[in-house]
Protein backbone atom coordinates (compact mmCIF):
# COMPACT_ATOMS: atom_id res chain seq x y z
CA UNK A 1 0.00 0.00 0.00
CA UNK A 2 0.93 3.46 -0.89
CA UNK A 3 2.22 6.01 1.23
CA UNK A 4 0.37 8.88 2.48
CA UNK A 5 1.29 12.38 1.21
CA UNK A 6 1.55 13.81 4.01
CA UNK A 7 3.99 11.07 5.23
CA UNK A 8 5.97 11.39 2.60
CA UNK A 9 6.42 14.90 3.33
CA UNK A 10 7.13 13.97 6.37
CA UNK A 11 10.24 12.11 5.55
CA UNK A 12 11.33 14.85 2.81
CA UNK A 13 11.26 17.02 5.89
CA UNK A 14 13.33 14.54 8.27
CA UNK A 15 15.85 14.32 5.34
CA UNK A 16 16.11 17.80 4.85
CA UNK A 17 16.98 18.32 8.32
CA UNK A 18 19.39 15.58 8.59
CA UNK A 19 21.08 17.33 5.32
CA UNK A 20 21.20 20.91 6.82
CA UNK A 21 22.28 19.31 10.31
CA UNK A 22 25.01 17.93 8.53
CA UNK A 23 25.79 20.97 6.54
CA UNK A 24 26.00 22.82 9.83
CA UNK A 25 28.85 20.49 11.05
CA UNK A 26 30.89 20.73 7.70
CA UNK A 27 30.72 24.07 8.10
CA UNK A 28 31.31 24.21 12.24
CA UNK A 29 34.86 21.59 10.94
CA UNK A 30 35.63 23.88 8.57
CA UNK A 31 35.63 27.20 10.24
CA UNK A 32 37.24 25.17 13.38
CA UNK A 33 40.60 23.96 11.80
CA UNK A 34 40.80 27.59 9.88
CA UNK A 35 40.29 29.80 13.18
CA UNK A 36 42.67 26.68 14.58
CA UNK A 37 45.37 27.75 12.10
CA UNK A 38 44.86 31.63 11.99
CA UNK A 39 45.67 30.83 16.16
CA UNK A 40 48.65 28.87 16.24
CA UNK A 41 50.97 30.42 18.76
CA UNK A 42 53.96 29.71 16.55
CA UNK A 43 54.58 29.96 13.16
CA UNK A 44 57.90 28.70 11.39
CA UNK A 45 59.57 30.34 8.20
CA UNK A 46 62.19 29.14 6.35
CA UNK A 47 64.22 29.34 3.30
CA UNK A 48 62.81 25.91 1.77
CA UNK A 49 59.17 27.54 3.58
CA UNK A 50 56.06 27.69 1.20
CA UNK A 51 53.48 30.90 2.22
CA UNK A 52 50.85 28.57 1.32
CA UNK A 53 52.15 26.10 3.92
CA UNK A 54 50.67 26.19 7.58
CA UNK A 55 53.28 27.06 9.15
CA UNK A 56 53.72 24.53 11.42
CA UNK A 57 57.27 23.09 12.18
CA UNK A 58 57.35 20.26 9.02
CA UNK A 59 55.47 22.92 6.71
CA UNK A 60 56.72 26.10 7.76
CA UNK A 61 56.41 29.68 5.61
CA UNK A 62 58.23 31.47 3.44
CA UNK A 63 57.76 35.15 4.84
CA UNK A 64 57.82 37.41 7.82
CA UNK A 65 53.90 38.61 6.79
CA UNK A 66 52.01 35.41 5.37
CA UNK A 67 53.47 34.72 9.21
CA UNK A 68 51.94 37.39 10.83
CA UNK A 69 49.17 37.54 9.47
CA UNK A 70 48.87 33.50 10.55
CA UNK A 71 50.09 33.62 14.22
CA UNK A 72 47.80 34.10 16.81
CA UNK A 73 48.17 37.14 18.88
CA UNK A 74 50.69 37.26 21.11
CA UNK A 75 52.41 34.36 19.11
CA UNK A 76 55.80 33.52 17.91
CA UNK A 77 57.28 33.95 14.62
CA UNK A 78 60.30 31.86 14.59
CA UNK A 79 63.53 31.55 12.02
CA UNK A 80 64.39 27.86 11.00
CA UNK A 81 67.59 28.88 9.18
CA UNK A 82 69.21 31.68 7.23
CA UNK A 83 67.37 33.22 4.29
CA UNK A 84 66.10 36.68 3.76
CA UNK A 85 62.35 36.87 4.78
CA UNK A 86 60.43 40.16 3.53
CA UNK A 87 59.79 43.51 5.07
CA UNK A 88 56.98 43.22 7.54
CA UNK A 89 54.01 45.57 8.99
CA UNK A 90 53.13 44.04 12.48
CA UNK A 91 50.08 45.03 13.64
CA UNK A 92 49.27 42.92 17.08
CA UNK A 93 51.05 41.72 19.96
CA UNK A 94 53.90 39.09 18.47
CA UNK A 95 57.60 38.23 19.44
CA UNK A 96 60.19 37.54 16.14
CA UNK A 97 62.83 35.56 17.35
CA UNK A 98 65.85 34.57 15.01
CA UNK A 99 68.52 31.90 17.15
CA UNK A 100 71.77 32.56 17.46
CA UNK A 101 73.50 30.55 14.66
CA UNK A 102 71.01 31.56 11.65
CA UNK A 103 71.30 34.79 9.82
CA UNK A 104 67.42 36.36 9.36
CA UNK A 105 67.39 39.05 7.06
CA UNK A 106 64.76 41.64 6.15
CA UNK A 107 66.17 43.47 3.08
CA UNK A 108 64.49 46.11 1.34
CA UNK A 109 65.18 48.91 -1.38
CA UNK A 110 62.71 51.26 -0.42
CA UNK A 111 60.04 52.07 2.74
CA UNK A 112 60.37 50.66 5.95
CA UNK A 113 61.99 47.60 6.84
CA UNK A 114 59.63 46.42 9.97
CA UNK A 115 56.72 48.60 10.67
CA UNK A 116 54.72 48.38 13.79
CA UNK A 117 51.48 49.97 14.21
CA UNK A 118 49.91 47.81 17.06
CA UNK A 119 47.78 48.83 19.54
CA UNK A 120 48.69 50.37 22.99
CA UNK A 121 48.42 47.44 24.95
CA UNK A 122 50.19 45.31 22.58
CA UNK A 123 53.37 44.24 23.02
CA UNK A 124 56.40 43.32 20.23
CA UNK A 125 60.07 41.68 20.14
CA UNK A 126 62.46 41.32 17.67
CA UNK A 127 65.33 39.28 18.23
CA UNK A 128 68.28 38.44 16.25
CA UNK A 129 67.57 40.11 12.96
CA UNK A 130 69.84 42.09 10.21
CA UNK A 131 67.55 44.19 8.63
CA UNK A 132 68.98 46.21 5.67
CA UNK A 133 68.23 49.45 3.60
CA UNK A 134 67.95 50.86 0.18
CA UNK A 135 70.13 53.58 1.11
CA UNK A 136 71.15 56.05 3.79
CA UNK A 137 68.53 58.26 3.30
CA UNK A 138 65.98 55.99 2.20
CA UNK A 139 62.68 54.82 5.03
CA UNK A 140 63.13 53.31 8.45
CA UNK A 141 64.97 49.92 9.33
CA UNK A 142 62.68 50.20 12.73
CA UNK A 143 59.51 52.04 12.39
CA UNK A 144 57.27 52.15 15.58
CA UNK A 145 53.88 54.31 14.74
CA UNK A 146 51.98 52.39 17.58
CA UNK A 147 52.61 49.84 20.36
CA UNK A 148 52.54 49.70 24.08
CA UNK A 149 56.37 47.75 24.82
CA UNK A 150 59.08 47.22 22.32
CA UNK A 151 62.24 45.27 22.96
CA UNK A 152 64.74 45.20 20.10
CA UNK A 153 67.29 42.90 21.03
CA UNK A 154 70.32 41.96 19.40
CA UNK A 155 69.66 43.05 15.56
CA UNK A 156 71.53 44.70 13.25
CA UNK A 157 70.03 48.27 11.20
CA UNK A 158 71.60 49.13 8.93
CA UNK A 159 71.81 51.88 5.64
CA UNK A 160 68.17 53.56 6.35
CA UNK A 161 67.20 57.17 6.51
CA UNK A 162 66.36 56.40 10.14
CA UNK A 163 67.33 53.21 11.76
CA UNK A 164 65.00 52.88 14.80
CA UNK A 165 62.86 55.43 14.25
CA UNK A 166 59.60 55.68 16.78
CA UNK A 167 56.85 58.57 16.23
CA UNK A 168 54.32 57.10 18.08
CA UNK A 169 50.79 57.93 18.91
CA UNK A 170 50.32 55.54 22.02
CA UNK A 171 52.40 55.84 25.13
CA UNK A 172 55.24 53.89 24.54
CA UNK A 173 57.96 51.31 26.11
CA UNK A 174 60.77 50.74 24.12
CA UNK A 175 63.97 48.73 25.12
CA UNK A 176 66.78 48.20 22.73
CA UNK A 177 69.93 45.58 23.74
CA UNK A 178 72.90 44.59 22.03
CA UNK A 179 71.76 46.62 19.19
CA UNK A 180 74.24 47.96 15.91
CA UNK A 181 72.87 50.57 13.91
CA UNK A 182 75.45 52.23 11.05
CA UNK A 183 75.39 53.83 8.13
CA UNK A 184 71.88 55.62 8.26
CA UNK A 185 71.32 59.64 8.99
CA UNK A 186 69.61 59.09 12.20
CA UNK A 187 70.30 55.97 14.32
CA UNK A 188 67.78 56.29 16.86
CA UNK A 189 65.63 58.54 16.83
CA UNK A 190 62.32 58.92 19.34
CA UNK A 191 59.33 61.41 19.23
CA UNK A 192 55.81 61.53 19.47
CA UNK A 193 53.01 62.42 17.08
CA UNK A 194 50.00 62.66 20.13
CA UNK A 195 50.03 64.46 23.90
CA UNK A 196 51.61 61.01 24.87
CA UNK A 197 54.90 59.72 26.45
CA UNK A 198 57.72 57.65 25.10
CA UNK A 199 59.98 56.40 27.10
CA UNK A 200 62.91 54.35 25.67
CA UNK A 201 66.21 52.69 27.08
CA UNK A 202 69.44 51.11 24.85
CA UNK A 203 71.89 49.03 26.64
CA UNK A 204 75.22 47.55 24.52
CA UNK A 205 74.12 49.36 21.42
CA UNK A 206 77.05 50.84 18.79
CA UNK A 207 75.90 53.84 16.79
CA UNK A 208 77.82 54.00 14.09
CA UNK A 209 78.42 56.67 11.18
CA UNK A 210 75.11 57.62 11.45
CA UNK A 211 75.24 61.31 9.77
CA UNK A 212 73.10 63.37 11.21
CA UNK A 213 72.10 61.79 14.50
CA UNK A 214 73.54 58.88 16.72
CA UNK A 215 70.23 59.51 18.75
CA UNK A 216 68.27 61.58 19.50
CA UNK A 217 65.12 62.33 21.44
CA UNK A 218 62.81 64.80 19.92
CA UNK A 219 58.83 65.26 21.67
CA UNK A 220 56.52 67.01 19.99
CA UNK A 221 54.74 70.14 21.98
CA UNK A 222 52.80 67.70 24.84
CA UNK A 223 53.68 64.47 25.75
CA UNK A 224 57.81 64.01 27.32
CA UNK A 225 60.22 61.58 25.24
CA UNK A 226 63.14 60.01 26.74
CA UNK A 227 65.96 58.13 26.36
CA UNK A 228 68.66 56.58 28.83
CA UNK A 229 71.48 55.36 26.94
CA UNK A 230 73.57 53.03 28.74
CA UNK A 231 77.25 51.07 28.03
CA UNK A 232 76.78 52.30 23.89
CA UNK A 233 79.16 53.49 21.98
CA UNK A 234 78.50 56.41 19.47
CA UNK A 235 81.27 57.08 16.85
CA UNK A 236 81.99 58.97 13.87
CA UNK A 237 78.56 60.22 13.15
CA UNK A 238 77.59 63.63 12.69
CA UNK A 239 75.99 64.92 16.31
CA UNK A 240 76.50 61.88 18.69
CA UNK A 241 73.51 62.61 21.21
CA UNK A 242 70.72 65.46 20.98
CA UNK A 243 67.70 66.40 22.75
CA UNK A 244 65.69 68.55 20.97
CA UNK A 245 62.49 70.39 22.68
CA UNK A 246 61.41 71.04 26.05
CA UNK A 247 60.06 67.61 26.92
CA UNK A 248 63.58 65.68 25.46
CA UNK A 249 65.49 64.35 27.93
CA UNK A 250 68.41 61.92 26.60
CA UNK A 251 70.50 60.41 29.88
CA UNK A 252 73.65 58.96 28.96
CA UNK A 253 75.81 56.54 31.55
CA UNK A 254 78.61 54.93 30.77
CA UNK A 255 79.33 55.64 27.03
CA UNK A 256 81.59 56.16 24.62
CA UNK A 257 80.94 58.85 22.26
CA UNK A 258 84.10 60.18 20.09
CA UNK A 259 84.98 60.97 16.01
CA UNK A 260 81.58 62.94 15.60
CA UNK A 261 82.11 65.59 12.93
CA UNK A 262 79.67 67.89 14.44
CA UNK A 263 78.79 67.42 18.20
CA UNK A 264 79.52 65.02 20.64
CA UNK A 265 76.41 66.06 22.90
CA UNK A 266 74.10 68.64 22.21
CA UNK A 267 71.22 70.20 22.79
CA UNK A 268 68.12 72.63 21.10
CA UNK A 269 65.05 74.60 22.03
CA UNK A 270 64.97 73.13 25.85
CA UNK A 271 66.16 69.61 25.36
CA UNK A 272 68.12 68.06 28.03
CA UNK A 273 71.71 65.48 27.34
CA UNK A 274 72.37 64.69 30.98
CA UNK A 275 75.08 63.29 31.64
CA UNK A 276 75.58 60.52 34.83
CA UNK A 277 79.36 61.62 34.93
CA UNK A 278 81.01 58.38 33.87
CA UNK A 279 81.09 58.73 29.71
CA UNK A 280 84.13 59.37 27.34
CA UNK A 281 83.50 61.83 25.16
CA UNK A 282 86.25 62.88 23.25
CA UNK A 283 87.45 64.04 19.89
CA UNK A 284 84.54 65.29 18.55
CA UNK A 285 84.48 68.37 16.55
CA UNK A 286 82.45 70.37 19.24
CA UNK A 287 79.95 69.61 22.38
CA UNK A 288 82.67 67.76 24.26
CA UNK A 289 81.03 68.30 27.43
CA UNK A 290 77.67 67.10 28.27
CA UNK A 291 75.29 70.14 28.90
CA UNK A 292 73.87 68.95 31.76
CA UNK A 293 74.36 65.86 34.63
CA UNK A 294 72.27 63.76 36.81
CA UNK A 295 73.17 61.66 39.83
CA UNK A 296 73.32 57.79 40.51
CA UNK A 297 71.03 56.91 42.88
CA UNK B 1 75.68 41.41 -53.32
CA UNK B 2 72.62 43.37 -51.40
CA UNK B 3 71.80 39.73 -50.68
CA UNK B 4 75.23 39.06 -49.04
CA UNK B 5 75.36 42.45 -46.98
CA UNK B 6 71.93 41.90 -45.90
CA UNK B 7 72.36 38.18 -44.71
CA UNK B 8 76.03 39.68 -43.02
CA UNK B 9 74.39 42.34 -41.04
CA UNK B 10 71.81 38.83 -40.10
CA UNK B 11 75.01 37.10 -38.96
CA UNK B 12 76.11 40.15 -36.99
CA UNK B 13 72.49 40.33 -35.26
CA UNK B 14 72.78 36.62 -34.71
CA UNK B 15 76.11 37.21 -32.96
CA UNK B 16 75.50 39.98 -30.94
CA UNK B 17 72.55 38.70 -29.34
CA UNK B 18 74.44 35.24 -28.89
CA UNK B 19 76.97 37.55 -26.69
CA UNK B 20 74.37 39.41 -24.88
CA UNK B 21 72.33 36.11 -24.16
CA UNK B 22 75.84 34.86 -22.94
CA UNK B 23 76.82 38.15 -20.54
CA UNK B 24 73.40 38.63 -19.14
CA UNK B 25 73.42 35.59 -16.92
CA UNK B 26 77.29 36.88 -15.52
CA UNK B 27 76.16 40.28 -14.97
CA UNK B 28 72.70 38.88 -13.13
CA UNK B 29 75.01 36.89 -10.63
CA UNK B 30 77.26 39.81 -10.54
CA UNK B 31 74.36 41.78 -9.24
CA UNK B 32 73.17 39.66 -6.79
CA UNK B 33 72.92 41.53 -3.13
CA UNK B 34 73.75 38.04 -1.06
CA UNK B 35 75.96 35.57 -2.16
CA UNK B 36 76.38 32.37 0.36
CA UNK B 37 79.09 30.53 1.20
CA UNK B 38 79.59 26.27 2.07
CA UNK B 39 81.57 23.68 3.06
CA UNK B 40 79.58 22.10 0.37
CA UNK B 41 79.77 24.92 -1.82
CA UNK B 42 81.18 25.15 -5.26
CA UNK B 43 83.06 28.71 -6.50
CA UNK B 44 81.11 28.01 -10.11
CA UNK B 45 77.92 28.02 -8.18
CA UNK B 46 75.54 30.82 -8.61
CA UNK B 47 76.12 32.06 -4.53
CA UNK B 48 72.22 31.43 -4.19
CA UNK B 49 70.97 30.23 -1.09
CA UNK B 50 70.68 26.69 -2.87
CA UNK B 51 74.12 26.53 -4.66
CA UNK B 52 76.49 28.51 -2.48
CA UNK B 53 79.72 29.28 -3.32
CA UNK B 54 83.27 27.95 -1.50
CA UNK B 55 85.36 30.60 -1.03
CA UNK B 56 85.21 34.08 0.35
CA UNK B 57 87.28 35.49 -2.73
CA UNK B 58 84.48 33.92 -5.41
CA UNK B 59 81.97 35.59 -3.55
CA UNK B 60 83.57 38.77 -3.17
CA UNK B 61 84.46 38.83 -6.62
CA UNK B 62 80.13 38.34 -7.81
CA UNK B 63 78.49 40.25 -4.91
CA UNK B 64 76.81 43.60 -5.55
CA UNK B 65 78.33 46.47 -4.08
CA UNK B 66 76.99 46.84 -0.89
CA UNK B 67 75.49 43.37 -0.66
CA UNK B 68 76.36 40.53 1.78
CA UNK B 69 78.26 37.20 2.02
CA UNK B 70 76.74 35.05 4.09
CA UNK B 71 78.73 31.97 5.78
CA UNK B 72 76.03 29.11 6.28
CA UNK B 73 78.30 26.41 8.27
CA UNK B 74 81.61 25.97 9.22
CA UNK B 75 84.86 25.59 7.47
CA UNK B 76 87.75 28.00 6.19
CA UNK B 77 86.89 30.19 3.01
CA UNK B 78 90.53 31.19 2.41
CA UNK B 79 92.15 34.95 2.09
CA UNK B 80 89.71 37.87 0.66
CA UNK B 81 90.98 41.22 -0.70
CA UNK B 82 88.11 43.49 -0.31
CA UNK B 83 87.65 46.24 -3.22
CA UNK B 84 84.36 47.60 -2.20
CA UNK B 85 81.51 47.62 0.15
CA UNK B 86 80.62 44.45 1.79
CA UNK B 87 79.31 42.70 4.57
CA UNK B 88 81.31 39.25 5.33
CA UNK B 89 78.38 37.71 7.90
CA UNK B 90 79.18 34.59 9.97
CA UNK B 91 76.42 34.10 12.64
CA UNK B 92 77.24 32.57 15.81
CA UNK B 93 77.41 29.12 16.16
CA UNK B 94 79.27 29.18 12.97
CA UNK B 95 82.99 28.90 12.58
CA UNK B 96 84.23 30.84 9.41
CA UNK B 97 87.91 30.55 8.72
CA UNK B 98 90.29 32.88 7.05
CA UNK B 99 93.32 30.24 7.70
CA UNK B 100 97.03 31.73 5.90
CA UNK B 101 100.06 29.39 6.53
CA UNK B 102 102.62 31.87 4.80
CA UNK B 103 104.60 33.89 7.85
CA UNK B 104 104.18 37.13 5.91
CA UNK B 105 100.43 36.62 4.45
CA UNK B 106 97.58 38.60 5.26
CA UNK B 107 94.43 36.84 6.06
CA UNK B 108 91.90 40.37 5.26
CA UNK B 109 92.93 43.23 2.84
CA UNK B 110 90.75 45.79 2.49
CA UNK B 111 91.51 48.42 -0.45
CA UNK B 112 88.31 50.31 -1.05
CA UNK B 113 87.03 53.26 -1.97
CA UNK B 114 86.95 56.47 0.22
CA UNK B 115 83.38 56.18 0.64
CA UNK B 116 82.94 52.24 0.88
CA UNK B 117 81.61 50.31 4.14
CA UNK B 118 82.76 47.33 4.69
CA UNK B 119 81.44 44.83 7.75
CA UNK B 120 83.65 42.21 8.81
CA UNK B 121 81.40 39.37 11.79
CA UNK B 122 82.05 36.63 13.23
CA UNK B 123 85.57 35.16 11.47
CA UNK B 124 88.47 33.28 12.86
CA UNK B 125 91.51 34.43 11.35
CA UNK B 126 94.52 32.62 11.37
CA UNK B 127 97.79 33.41 10.24
CA UNK B 128 101.73 31.65 9.93
CA UNK B 129 103.10 33.72 13.10
CA UNK B 130 103.72 36.43 14.59
CA UNK B 131 107.59 36.41 14.38
CA UNK B 132 109.76 39.54 15.08
CA UNK B 133 106.48 41.98 13.64
CA UNK B 134 108.90 42.83 10.67
CA UNK B 135 107.14 40.45 8.29
CA UNK B 136 104.29 42.72 7.26
CA UNK B 137 101.42 39.75 7.88
CA UNK B 138 97.88 41.02 9.05
CA UNK B 139 95.01 39.57 10.20
CA UNK B 140 93.41 42.37 9.09
CA UNK B 141 94.92 44.78 7.26
CA UNK B 142 92.87 47.78 6.71
CA UNK B 143 93.84 50.51 3.75
CA UNK B 144 91.63 52.97 1.78
CA UNK B 145 88.44 52.49 3.30
CA UNK B 146 85.38 54.66 3.57
CA UNK B 147 84.19 52.89 7.41
CA UNK B 148 85.19 49.82 8.55
CA UNK B 149 83.40 47.47 11.31
CA UNK B 150 84.69 44.51 12.73
CA UNK B 151 82.90 42.67 14.83
CA UNK B 152 82.84 39.54 17.42
CA UNK B 153 86.24 38.19 15.39
CA UNK B 154 89.08 36.68 16.62
CA UNK B 155 92.76 37.21 14.92
CA UNK B 156 95.83 35.68 16.07
CA UNK B 157 99.21 34.23 14.46
CA UNK B 158 100.17 37.33 12.79
CA UNK B 159 103.48 40.08 12.23
CA UNK B 160 99.63 42.49 13.20
CA UNK B 161 96.13 41.38 14.43
CA UNK B 162 94.32 44.31 12.69
CA UNK B 163 96.44 46.64 10.74
CA UNK B 164 94.89 50.31 10.44
CA UNK B 165 97.17 52.05 8.04
CA UNK B 166 94.63 54.23 6.04
CA UNK B 167 90.98 54.49 5.22
CA UNK B 168 88.38 57.55 7.28
CA UNK B 169 87.08 55.61 10.47
CA UNK B 170 87.01 51.86 12.20
CA UNK B 171 84.89 50.70 14.75
CA UNK B 172 86.65 47.37 16.51
CA UNK B 173 83.73 45.48 18.54
CA UNK B 174 83.77 42.65 20.91
CA UNK B 175 86.95 41.44 19.18
CA UNK B 176 89.96 39.18 20.07
CA UNK B 177 93.91 39.60 18.73
CA UNK B 178 96.08 37.09 20.28
CA UNK B 179 99.66 36.17 19.93
CA UNK B 180 100.33 38.50 17.50
CA UNK B 181 103.59 40.86 17.61
CA UNK B 182 101.30 43.94 17.50
CA UNK B 183 97.53 43.50 18.76
CA UNK B 184 96.12 46.54 17.49
CA UNK B 185 97.73 49.06 15.06
CA UNK B 186 97.36 52.38 13.94
CA UNK B 187 99.77 54.45 11.84
CA UNK B 188 97.69 57.23 10.24
CA UNK B 189 94.69 59.92 10.84
CA UNK B 190 91.91 57.44 10.79
CA UNK B 191 88.71 57.62 13.49
CA UNK B 192 88.86 54.88 15.79
CA UNK B 193 87.23 52.99 18.63
CA UNK B 194 87.81 49.97 20.03
CA UNK B 195 85.06 48.44 22.46
CA UNK B 196 84.61 45.27 24.67
CA UNK B 197 88.02 43.63 22.68
CA UNK B 198 90.73 41.59 24.11
CA UNK B 199 95.12 41.48 23.51
CA UNK B 200 96.31 38.61 24.74
CA UNK B 201 99.47 37.19 24.30
CA UNK B 202 101.25 40.05 22.17
CA UNK B 203 104.47 41.89 22.43
CA UNK B 204 102.53 45.02 22.23
CA UNK B 205 99.07 45.11 22.57
CA UNK B 206 97.98 48.68 21.37
CA UNK B 207 100.30 50.83 19.07
CA UNK B 208 99.11 54.07 18.02
CA UNK B 209 101.69 56.10 16.56
CA UNK B 210 102.33 59.15 13.91
CA UNK B 211 104.74 58.27 10.57
CA UNK B 212 106.82 61.02 11.73
CA UNK B 213 105.21 63.40 8.73
CA UNK B 214 102.72 65.10 11.19
CA UNK B 215 104.10 68.65 12.35
CA UNK B 216 103.00 70.47 16.14
CA UNK B 217 100.03 71.93 14.18
CA UNK B 218 98.49 69.10 12.75
CA UNK B 219 95.73 67.42 14.87
CA UNK B 220 96.69 64.70 17.44
CA UNK B 221 96.11 61.15 16.05
CA UNK B 222 93.56 59.84 19.08
CA UNK B 223 92.49 56.34 19.34
CA UNK B 224 89.66 55.25 21.84
CA UNK B 225 89.42 52.21 24.27
CA UNK B 226 86.41 51.03 26.11
CA UNK B 227 86.60 48.04 28.05
CA UNK B 228 89.43 46.41 26.47
CA UNK B 229 91.38 43.81 28.54
CA UNK B 230 95.04 43.39 27.81
CA UNK B 231 96.74 40.19 29.14
CA UNK B 232 99.75 38.99 29.06
CA UNK B 233 101.33 41.21 26.79
CA UNK B 234 104.82 42.39 26.83
CA UNK B 235 103.68 46.67 26.69
CA UNK B 236 100.46 46.91 26.63
CA UNK B 237 99.97 50.36 24.93
CA UNK B 238 102.75 52.40 22.88
CA UNK B 239 102.02 55.49 21.73
CA UNK B 240 104.41 57.58 19.60
CA UNK B 241 105.03 60.84 17.97
CA UNK B 242 101.78 63.06 17.89
CA UNK B 243 99.30 60.09 19.30
CA UNK B 244 97.36 59.76 22.11
CA UNK B 245 95.85 56.62 23.61
CA UNK B 246 92.32 57.55 25.07
CA UNK B 247 91.00 54.51 27.91
CA UNK B 248 88.15 54.10 30.12
CA UNK B 249 87.30 50.87 31.92
CA UNK B 250 90.17 49.03 30.73
CA UNK B 251 91.87 45.64 32.70
CA UNK B 252 95.30 45.75 32.01
CA UNK B 253 96.88 42.03 33.88
CA UNK B 254 100.04 40.97 33.41
CA UNK B 255 102.12 43.47 31.52
CA UNK B 256 105.30 44.02 31.24
CA UNK B 257 105.41 47.91 30.86
CA UNK B 258 101.90 49.06 30.82
CA UNK B 259 102.80 51.98 29.16
CA UNK B 260 105.82 53.22 26.62
CA UNK B 261 105.27 56.34 25.05
CA UNK B 262 108.40 57.64 23.07
CA UNK B 263 109.92 60.03 20.52
CA UNK B 264 108.70 63.15 19.95
CA UNK B 265 106.13 65.67 20.01
CA UNK B 266 102.87 64.86 22.04
CA UNK B 267 102.58 60.81 22.44
CA UNK B 268 100.81 60.25 25.75
CA UNK B 269 98.52 58.05 27.30
CA UNK B 270 94.96 59.24 29.22
CA UNK B 271 93.38 56.76 31.67
CA UNK B 272 90.63 56.65 33.30
CA UNK B 273 89.21 54.20 35.72
CA UNK B 274 91.34 50.66 34.82
CA UNK B 275 92.32 48.15 36.36
CA UNK B 276 95.76 47.60 36.94
CA UNK B 277 97.37 44.38 38.66
CA UNK B 278 100.22 42.63 38.23
CA UNK B 279 102.38 44.42 36.14
CA UNK B 280 106.03 44.47 36.35
CA UNK B 281 107.21 48.13 35.67
CA UNK B 282 103.35 50.40 35.57
CA UNK B 283 103.70 53.49 34.00
CA UNK B 284 107.03 54.12 32.16
CA UNK B 285 107.04 58.02 29.83
CA UNK B 286 110.04 58.00 27.47
CA UNK B 287 109.44 61.45 26.58
CA UNK B 288 105.86 61.52 26.62
CA UNK B 289 102.96 61.73 29.08
CA UNK B 290 100.59 59.67 30.95
CA UNK B 291 97.94 61.42 32.18
CA UNK B 292 94.37 60.97 33.52
CA UNK B 293 90.91 62.10 31.37
CA UNK B 294 88.01 63.20 33.33
CA UNK B 295 85.25 61.69 33.25
CA UNK B 296 82.11 63.69 30.97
Amino acid sequence: MPKQPMLRLRALRRTLALLALLLLLAAATLALATTAHAQATKIFVASYGNDANDGSRGSPKRNFQPAHDAVAAGGEIVVLDTAGYGALAIKKSLAVTVPPGVNGFVTVSSGNAISITAGSGDTVSLRGLIVEGGGSSIGSGIYVGSVGTLAIEDCTVRNFGQGIYAYASTAAQIAIYNTSVRTCQYGLYFSNSAAINVHAVATGCRLDRCTITGAECAAGTNGAVDLTLESSTVHSGGVGLLANGATSVLLASNCTITDNASQGASSVSGGQVISRVNNTLVNNAGGNTFPGTYSAK
Amino acid sequence: MITHALSLRVLLLVATAAALVAVLPARLQAQSSKIFVASYGDDSSDGSRGNPKRNFQAAHDAVATGGDIVVLDTAGYGALNISKSVNVIVPPGVNGFVSVSGSSSSGITVNAGSTDVVTLRGLIIEGGGMGDGTSGSCGISVGPSGMVLIEDCTVRNFAAGISLHDGQSVAVYNTTMRDCHYGLERTNLISTVASNCRMEGCPYGVVNVDDFSYQESDPSLILVLEKCSLFSDAIGFLARGKAEIYTSNCTIIGISDELGAYQQNNAGYRGRTATRRNNNVGFTVDDGFTDYFSPQ
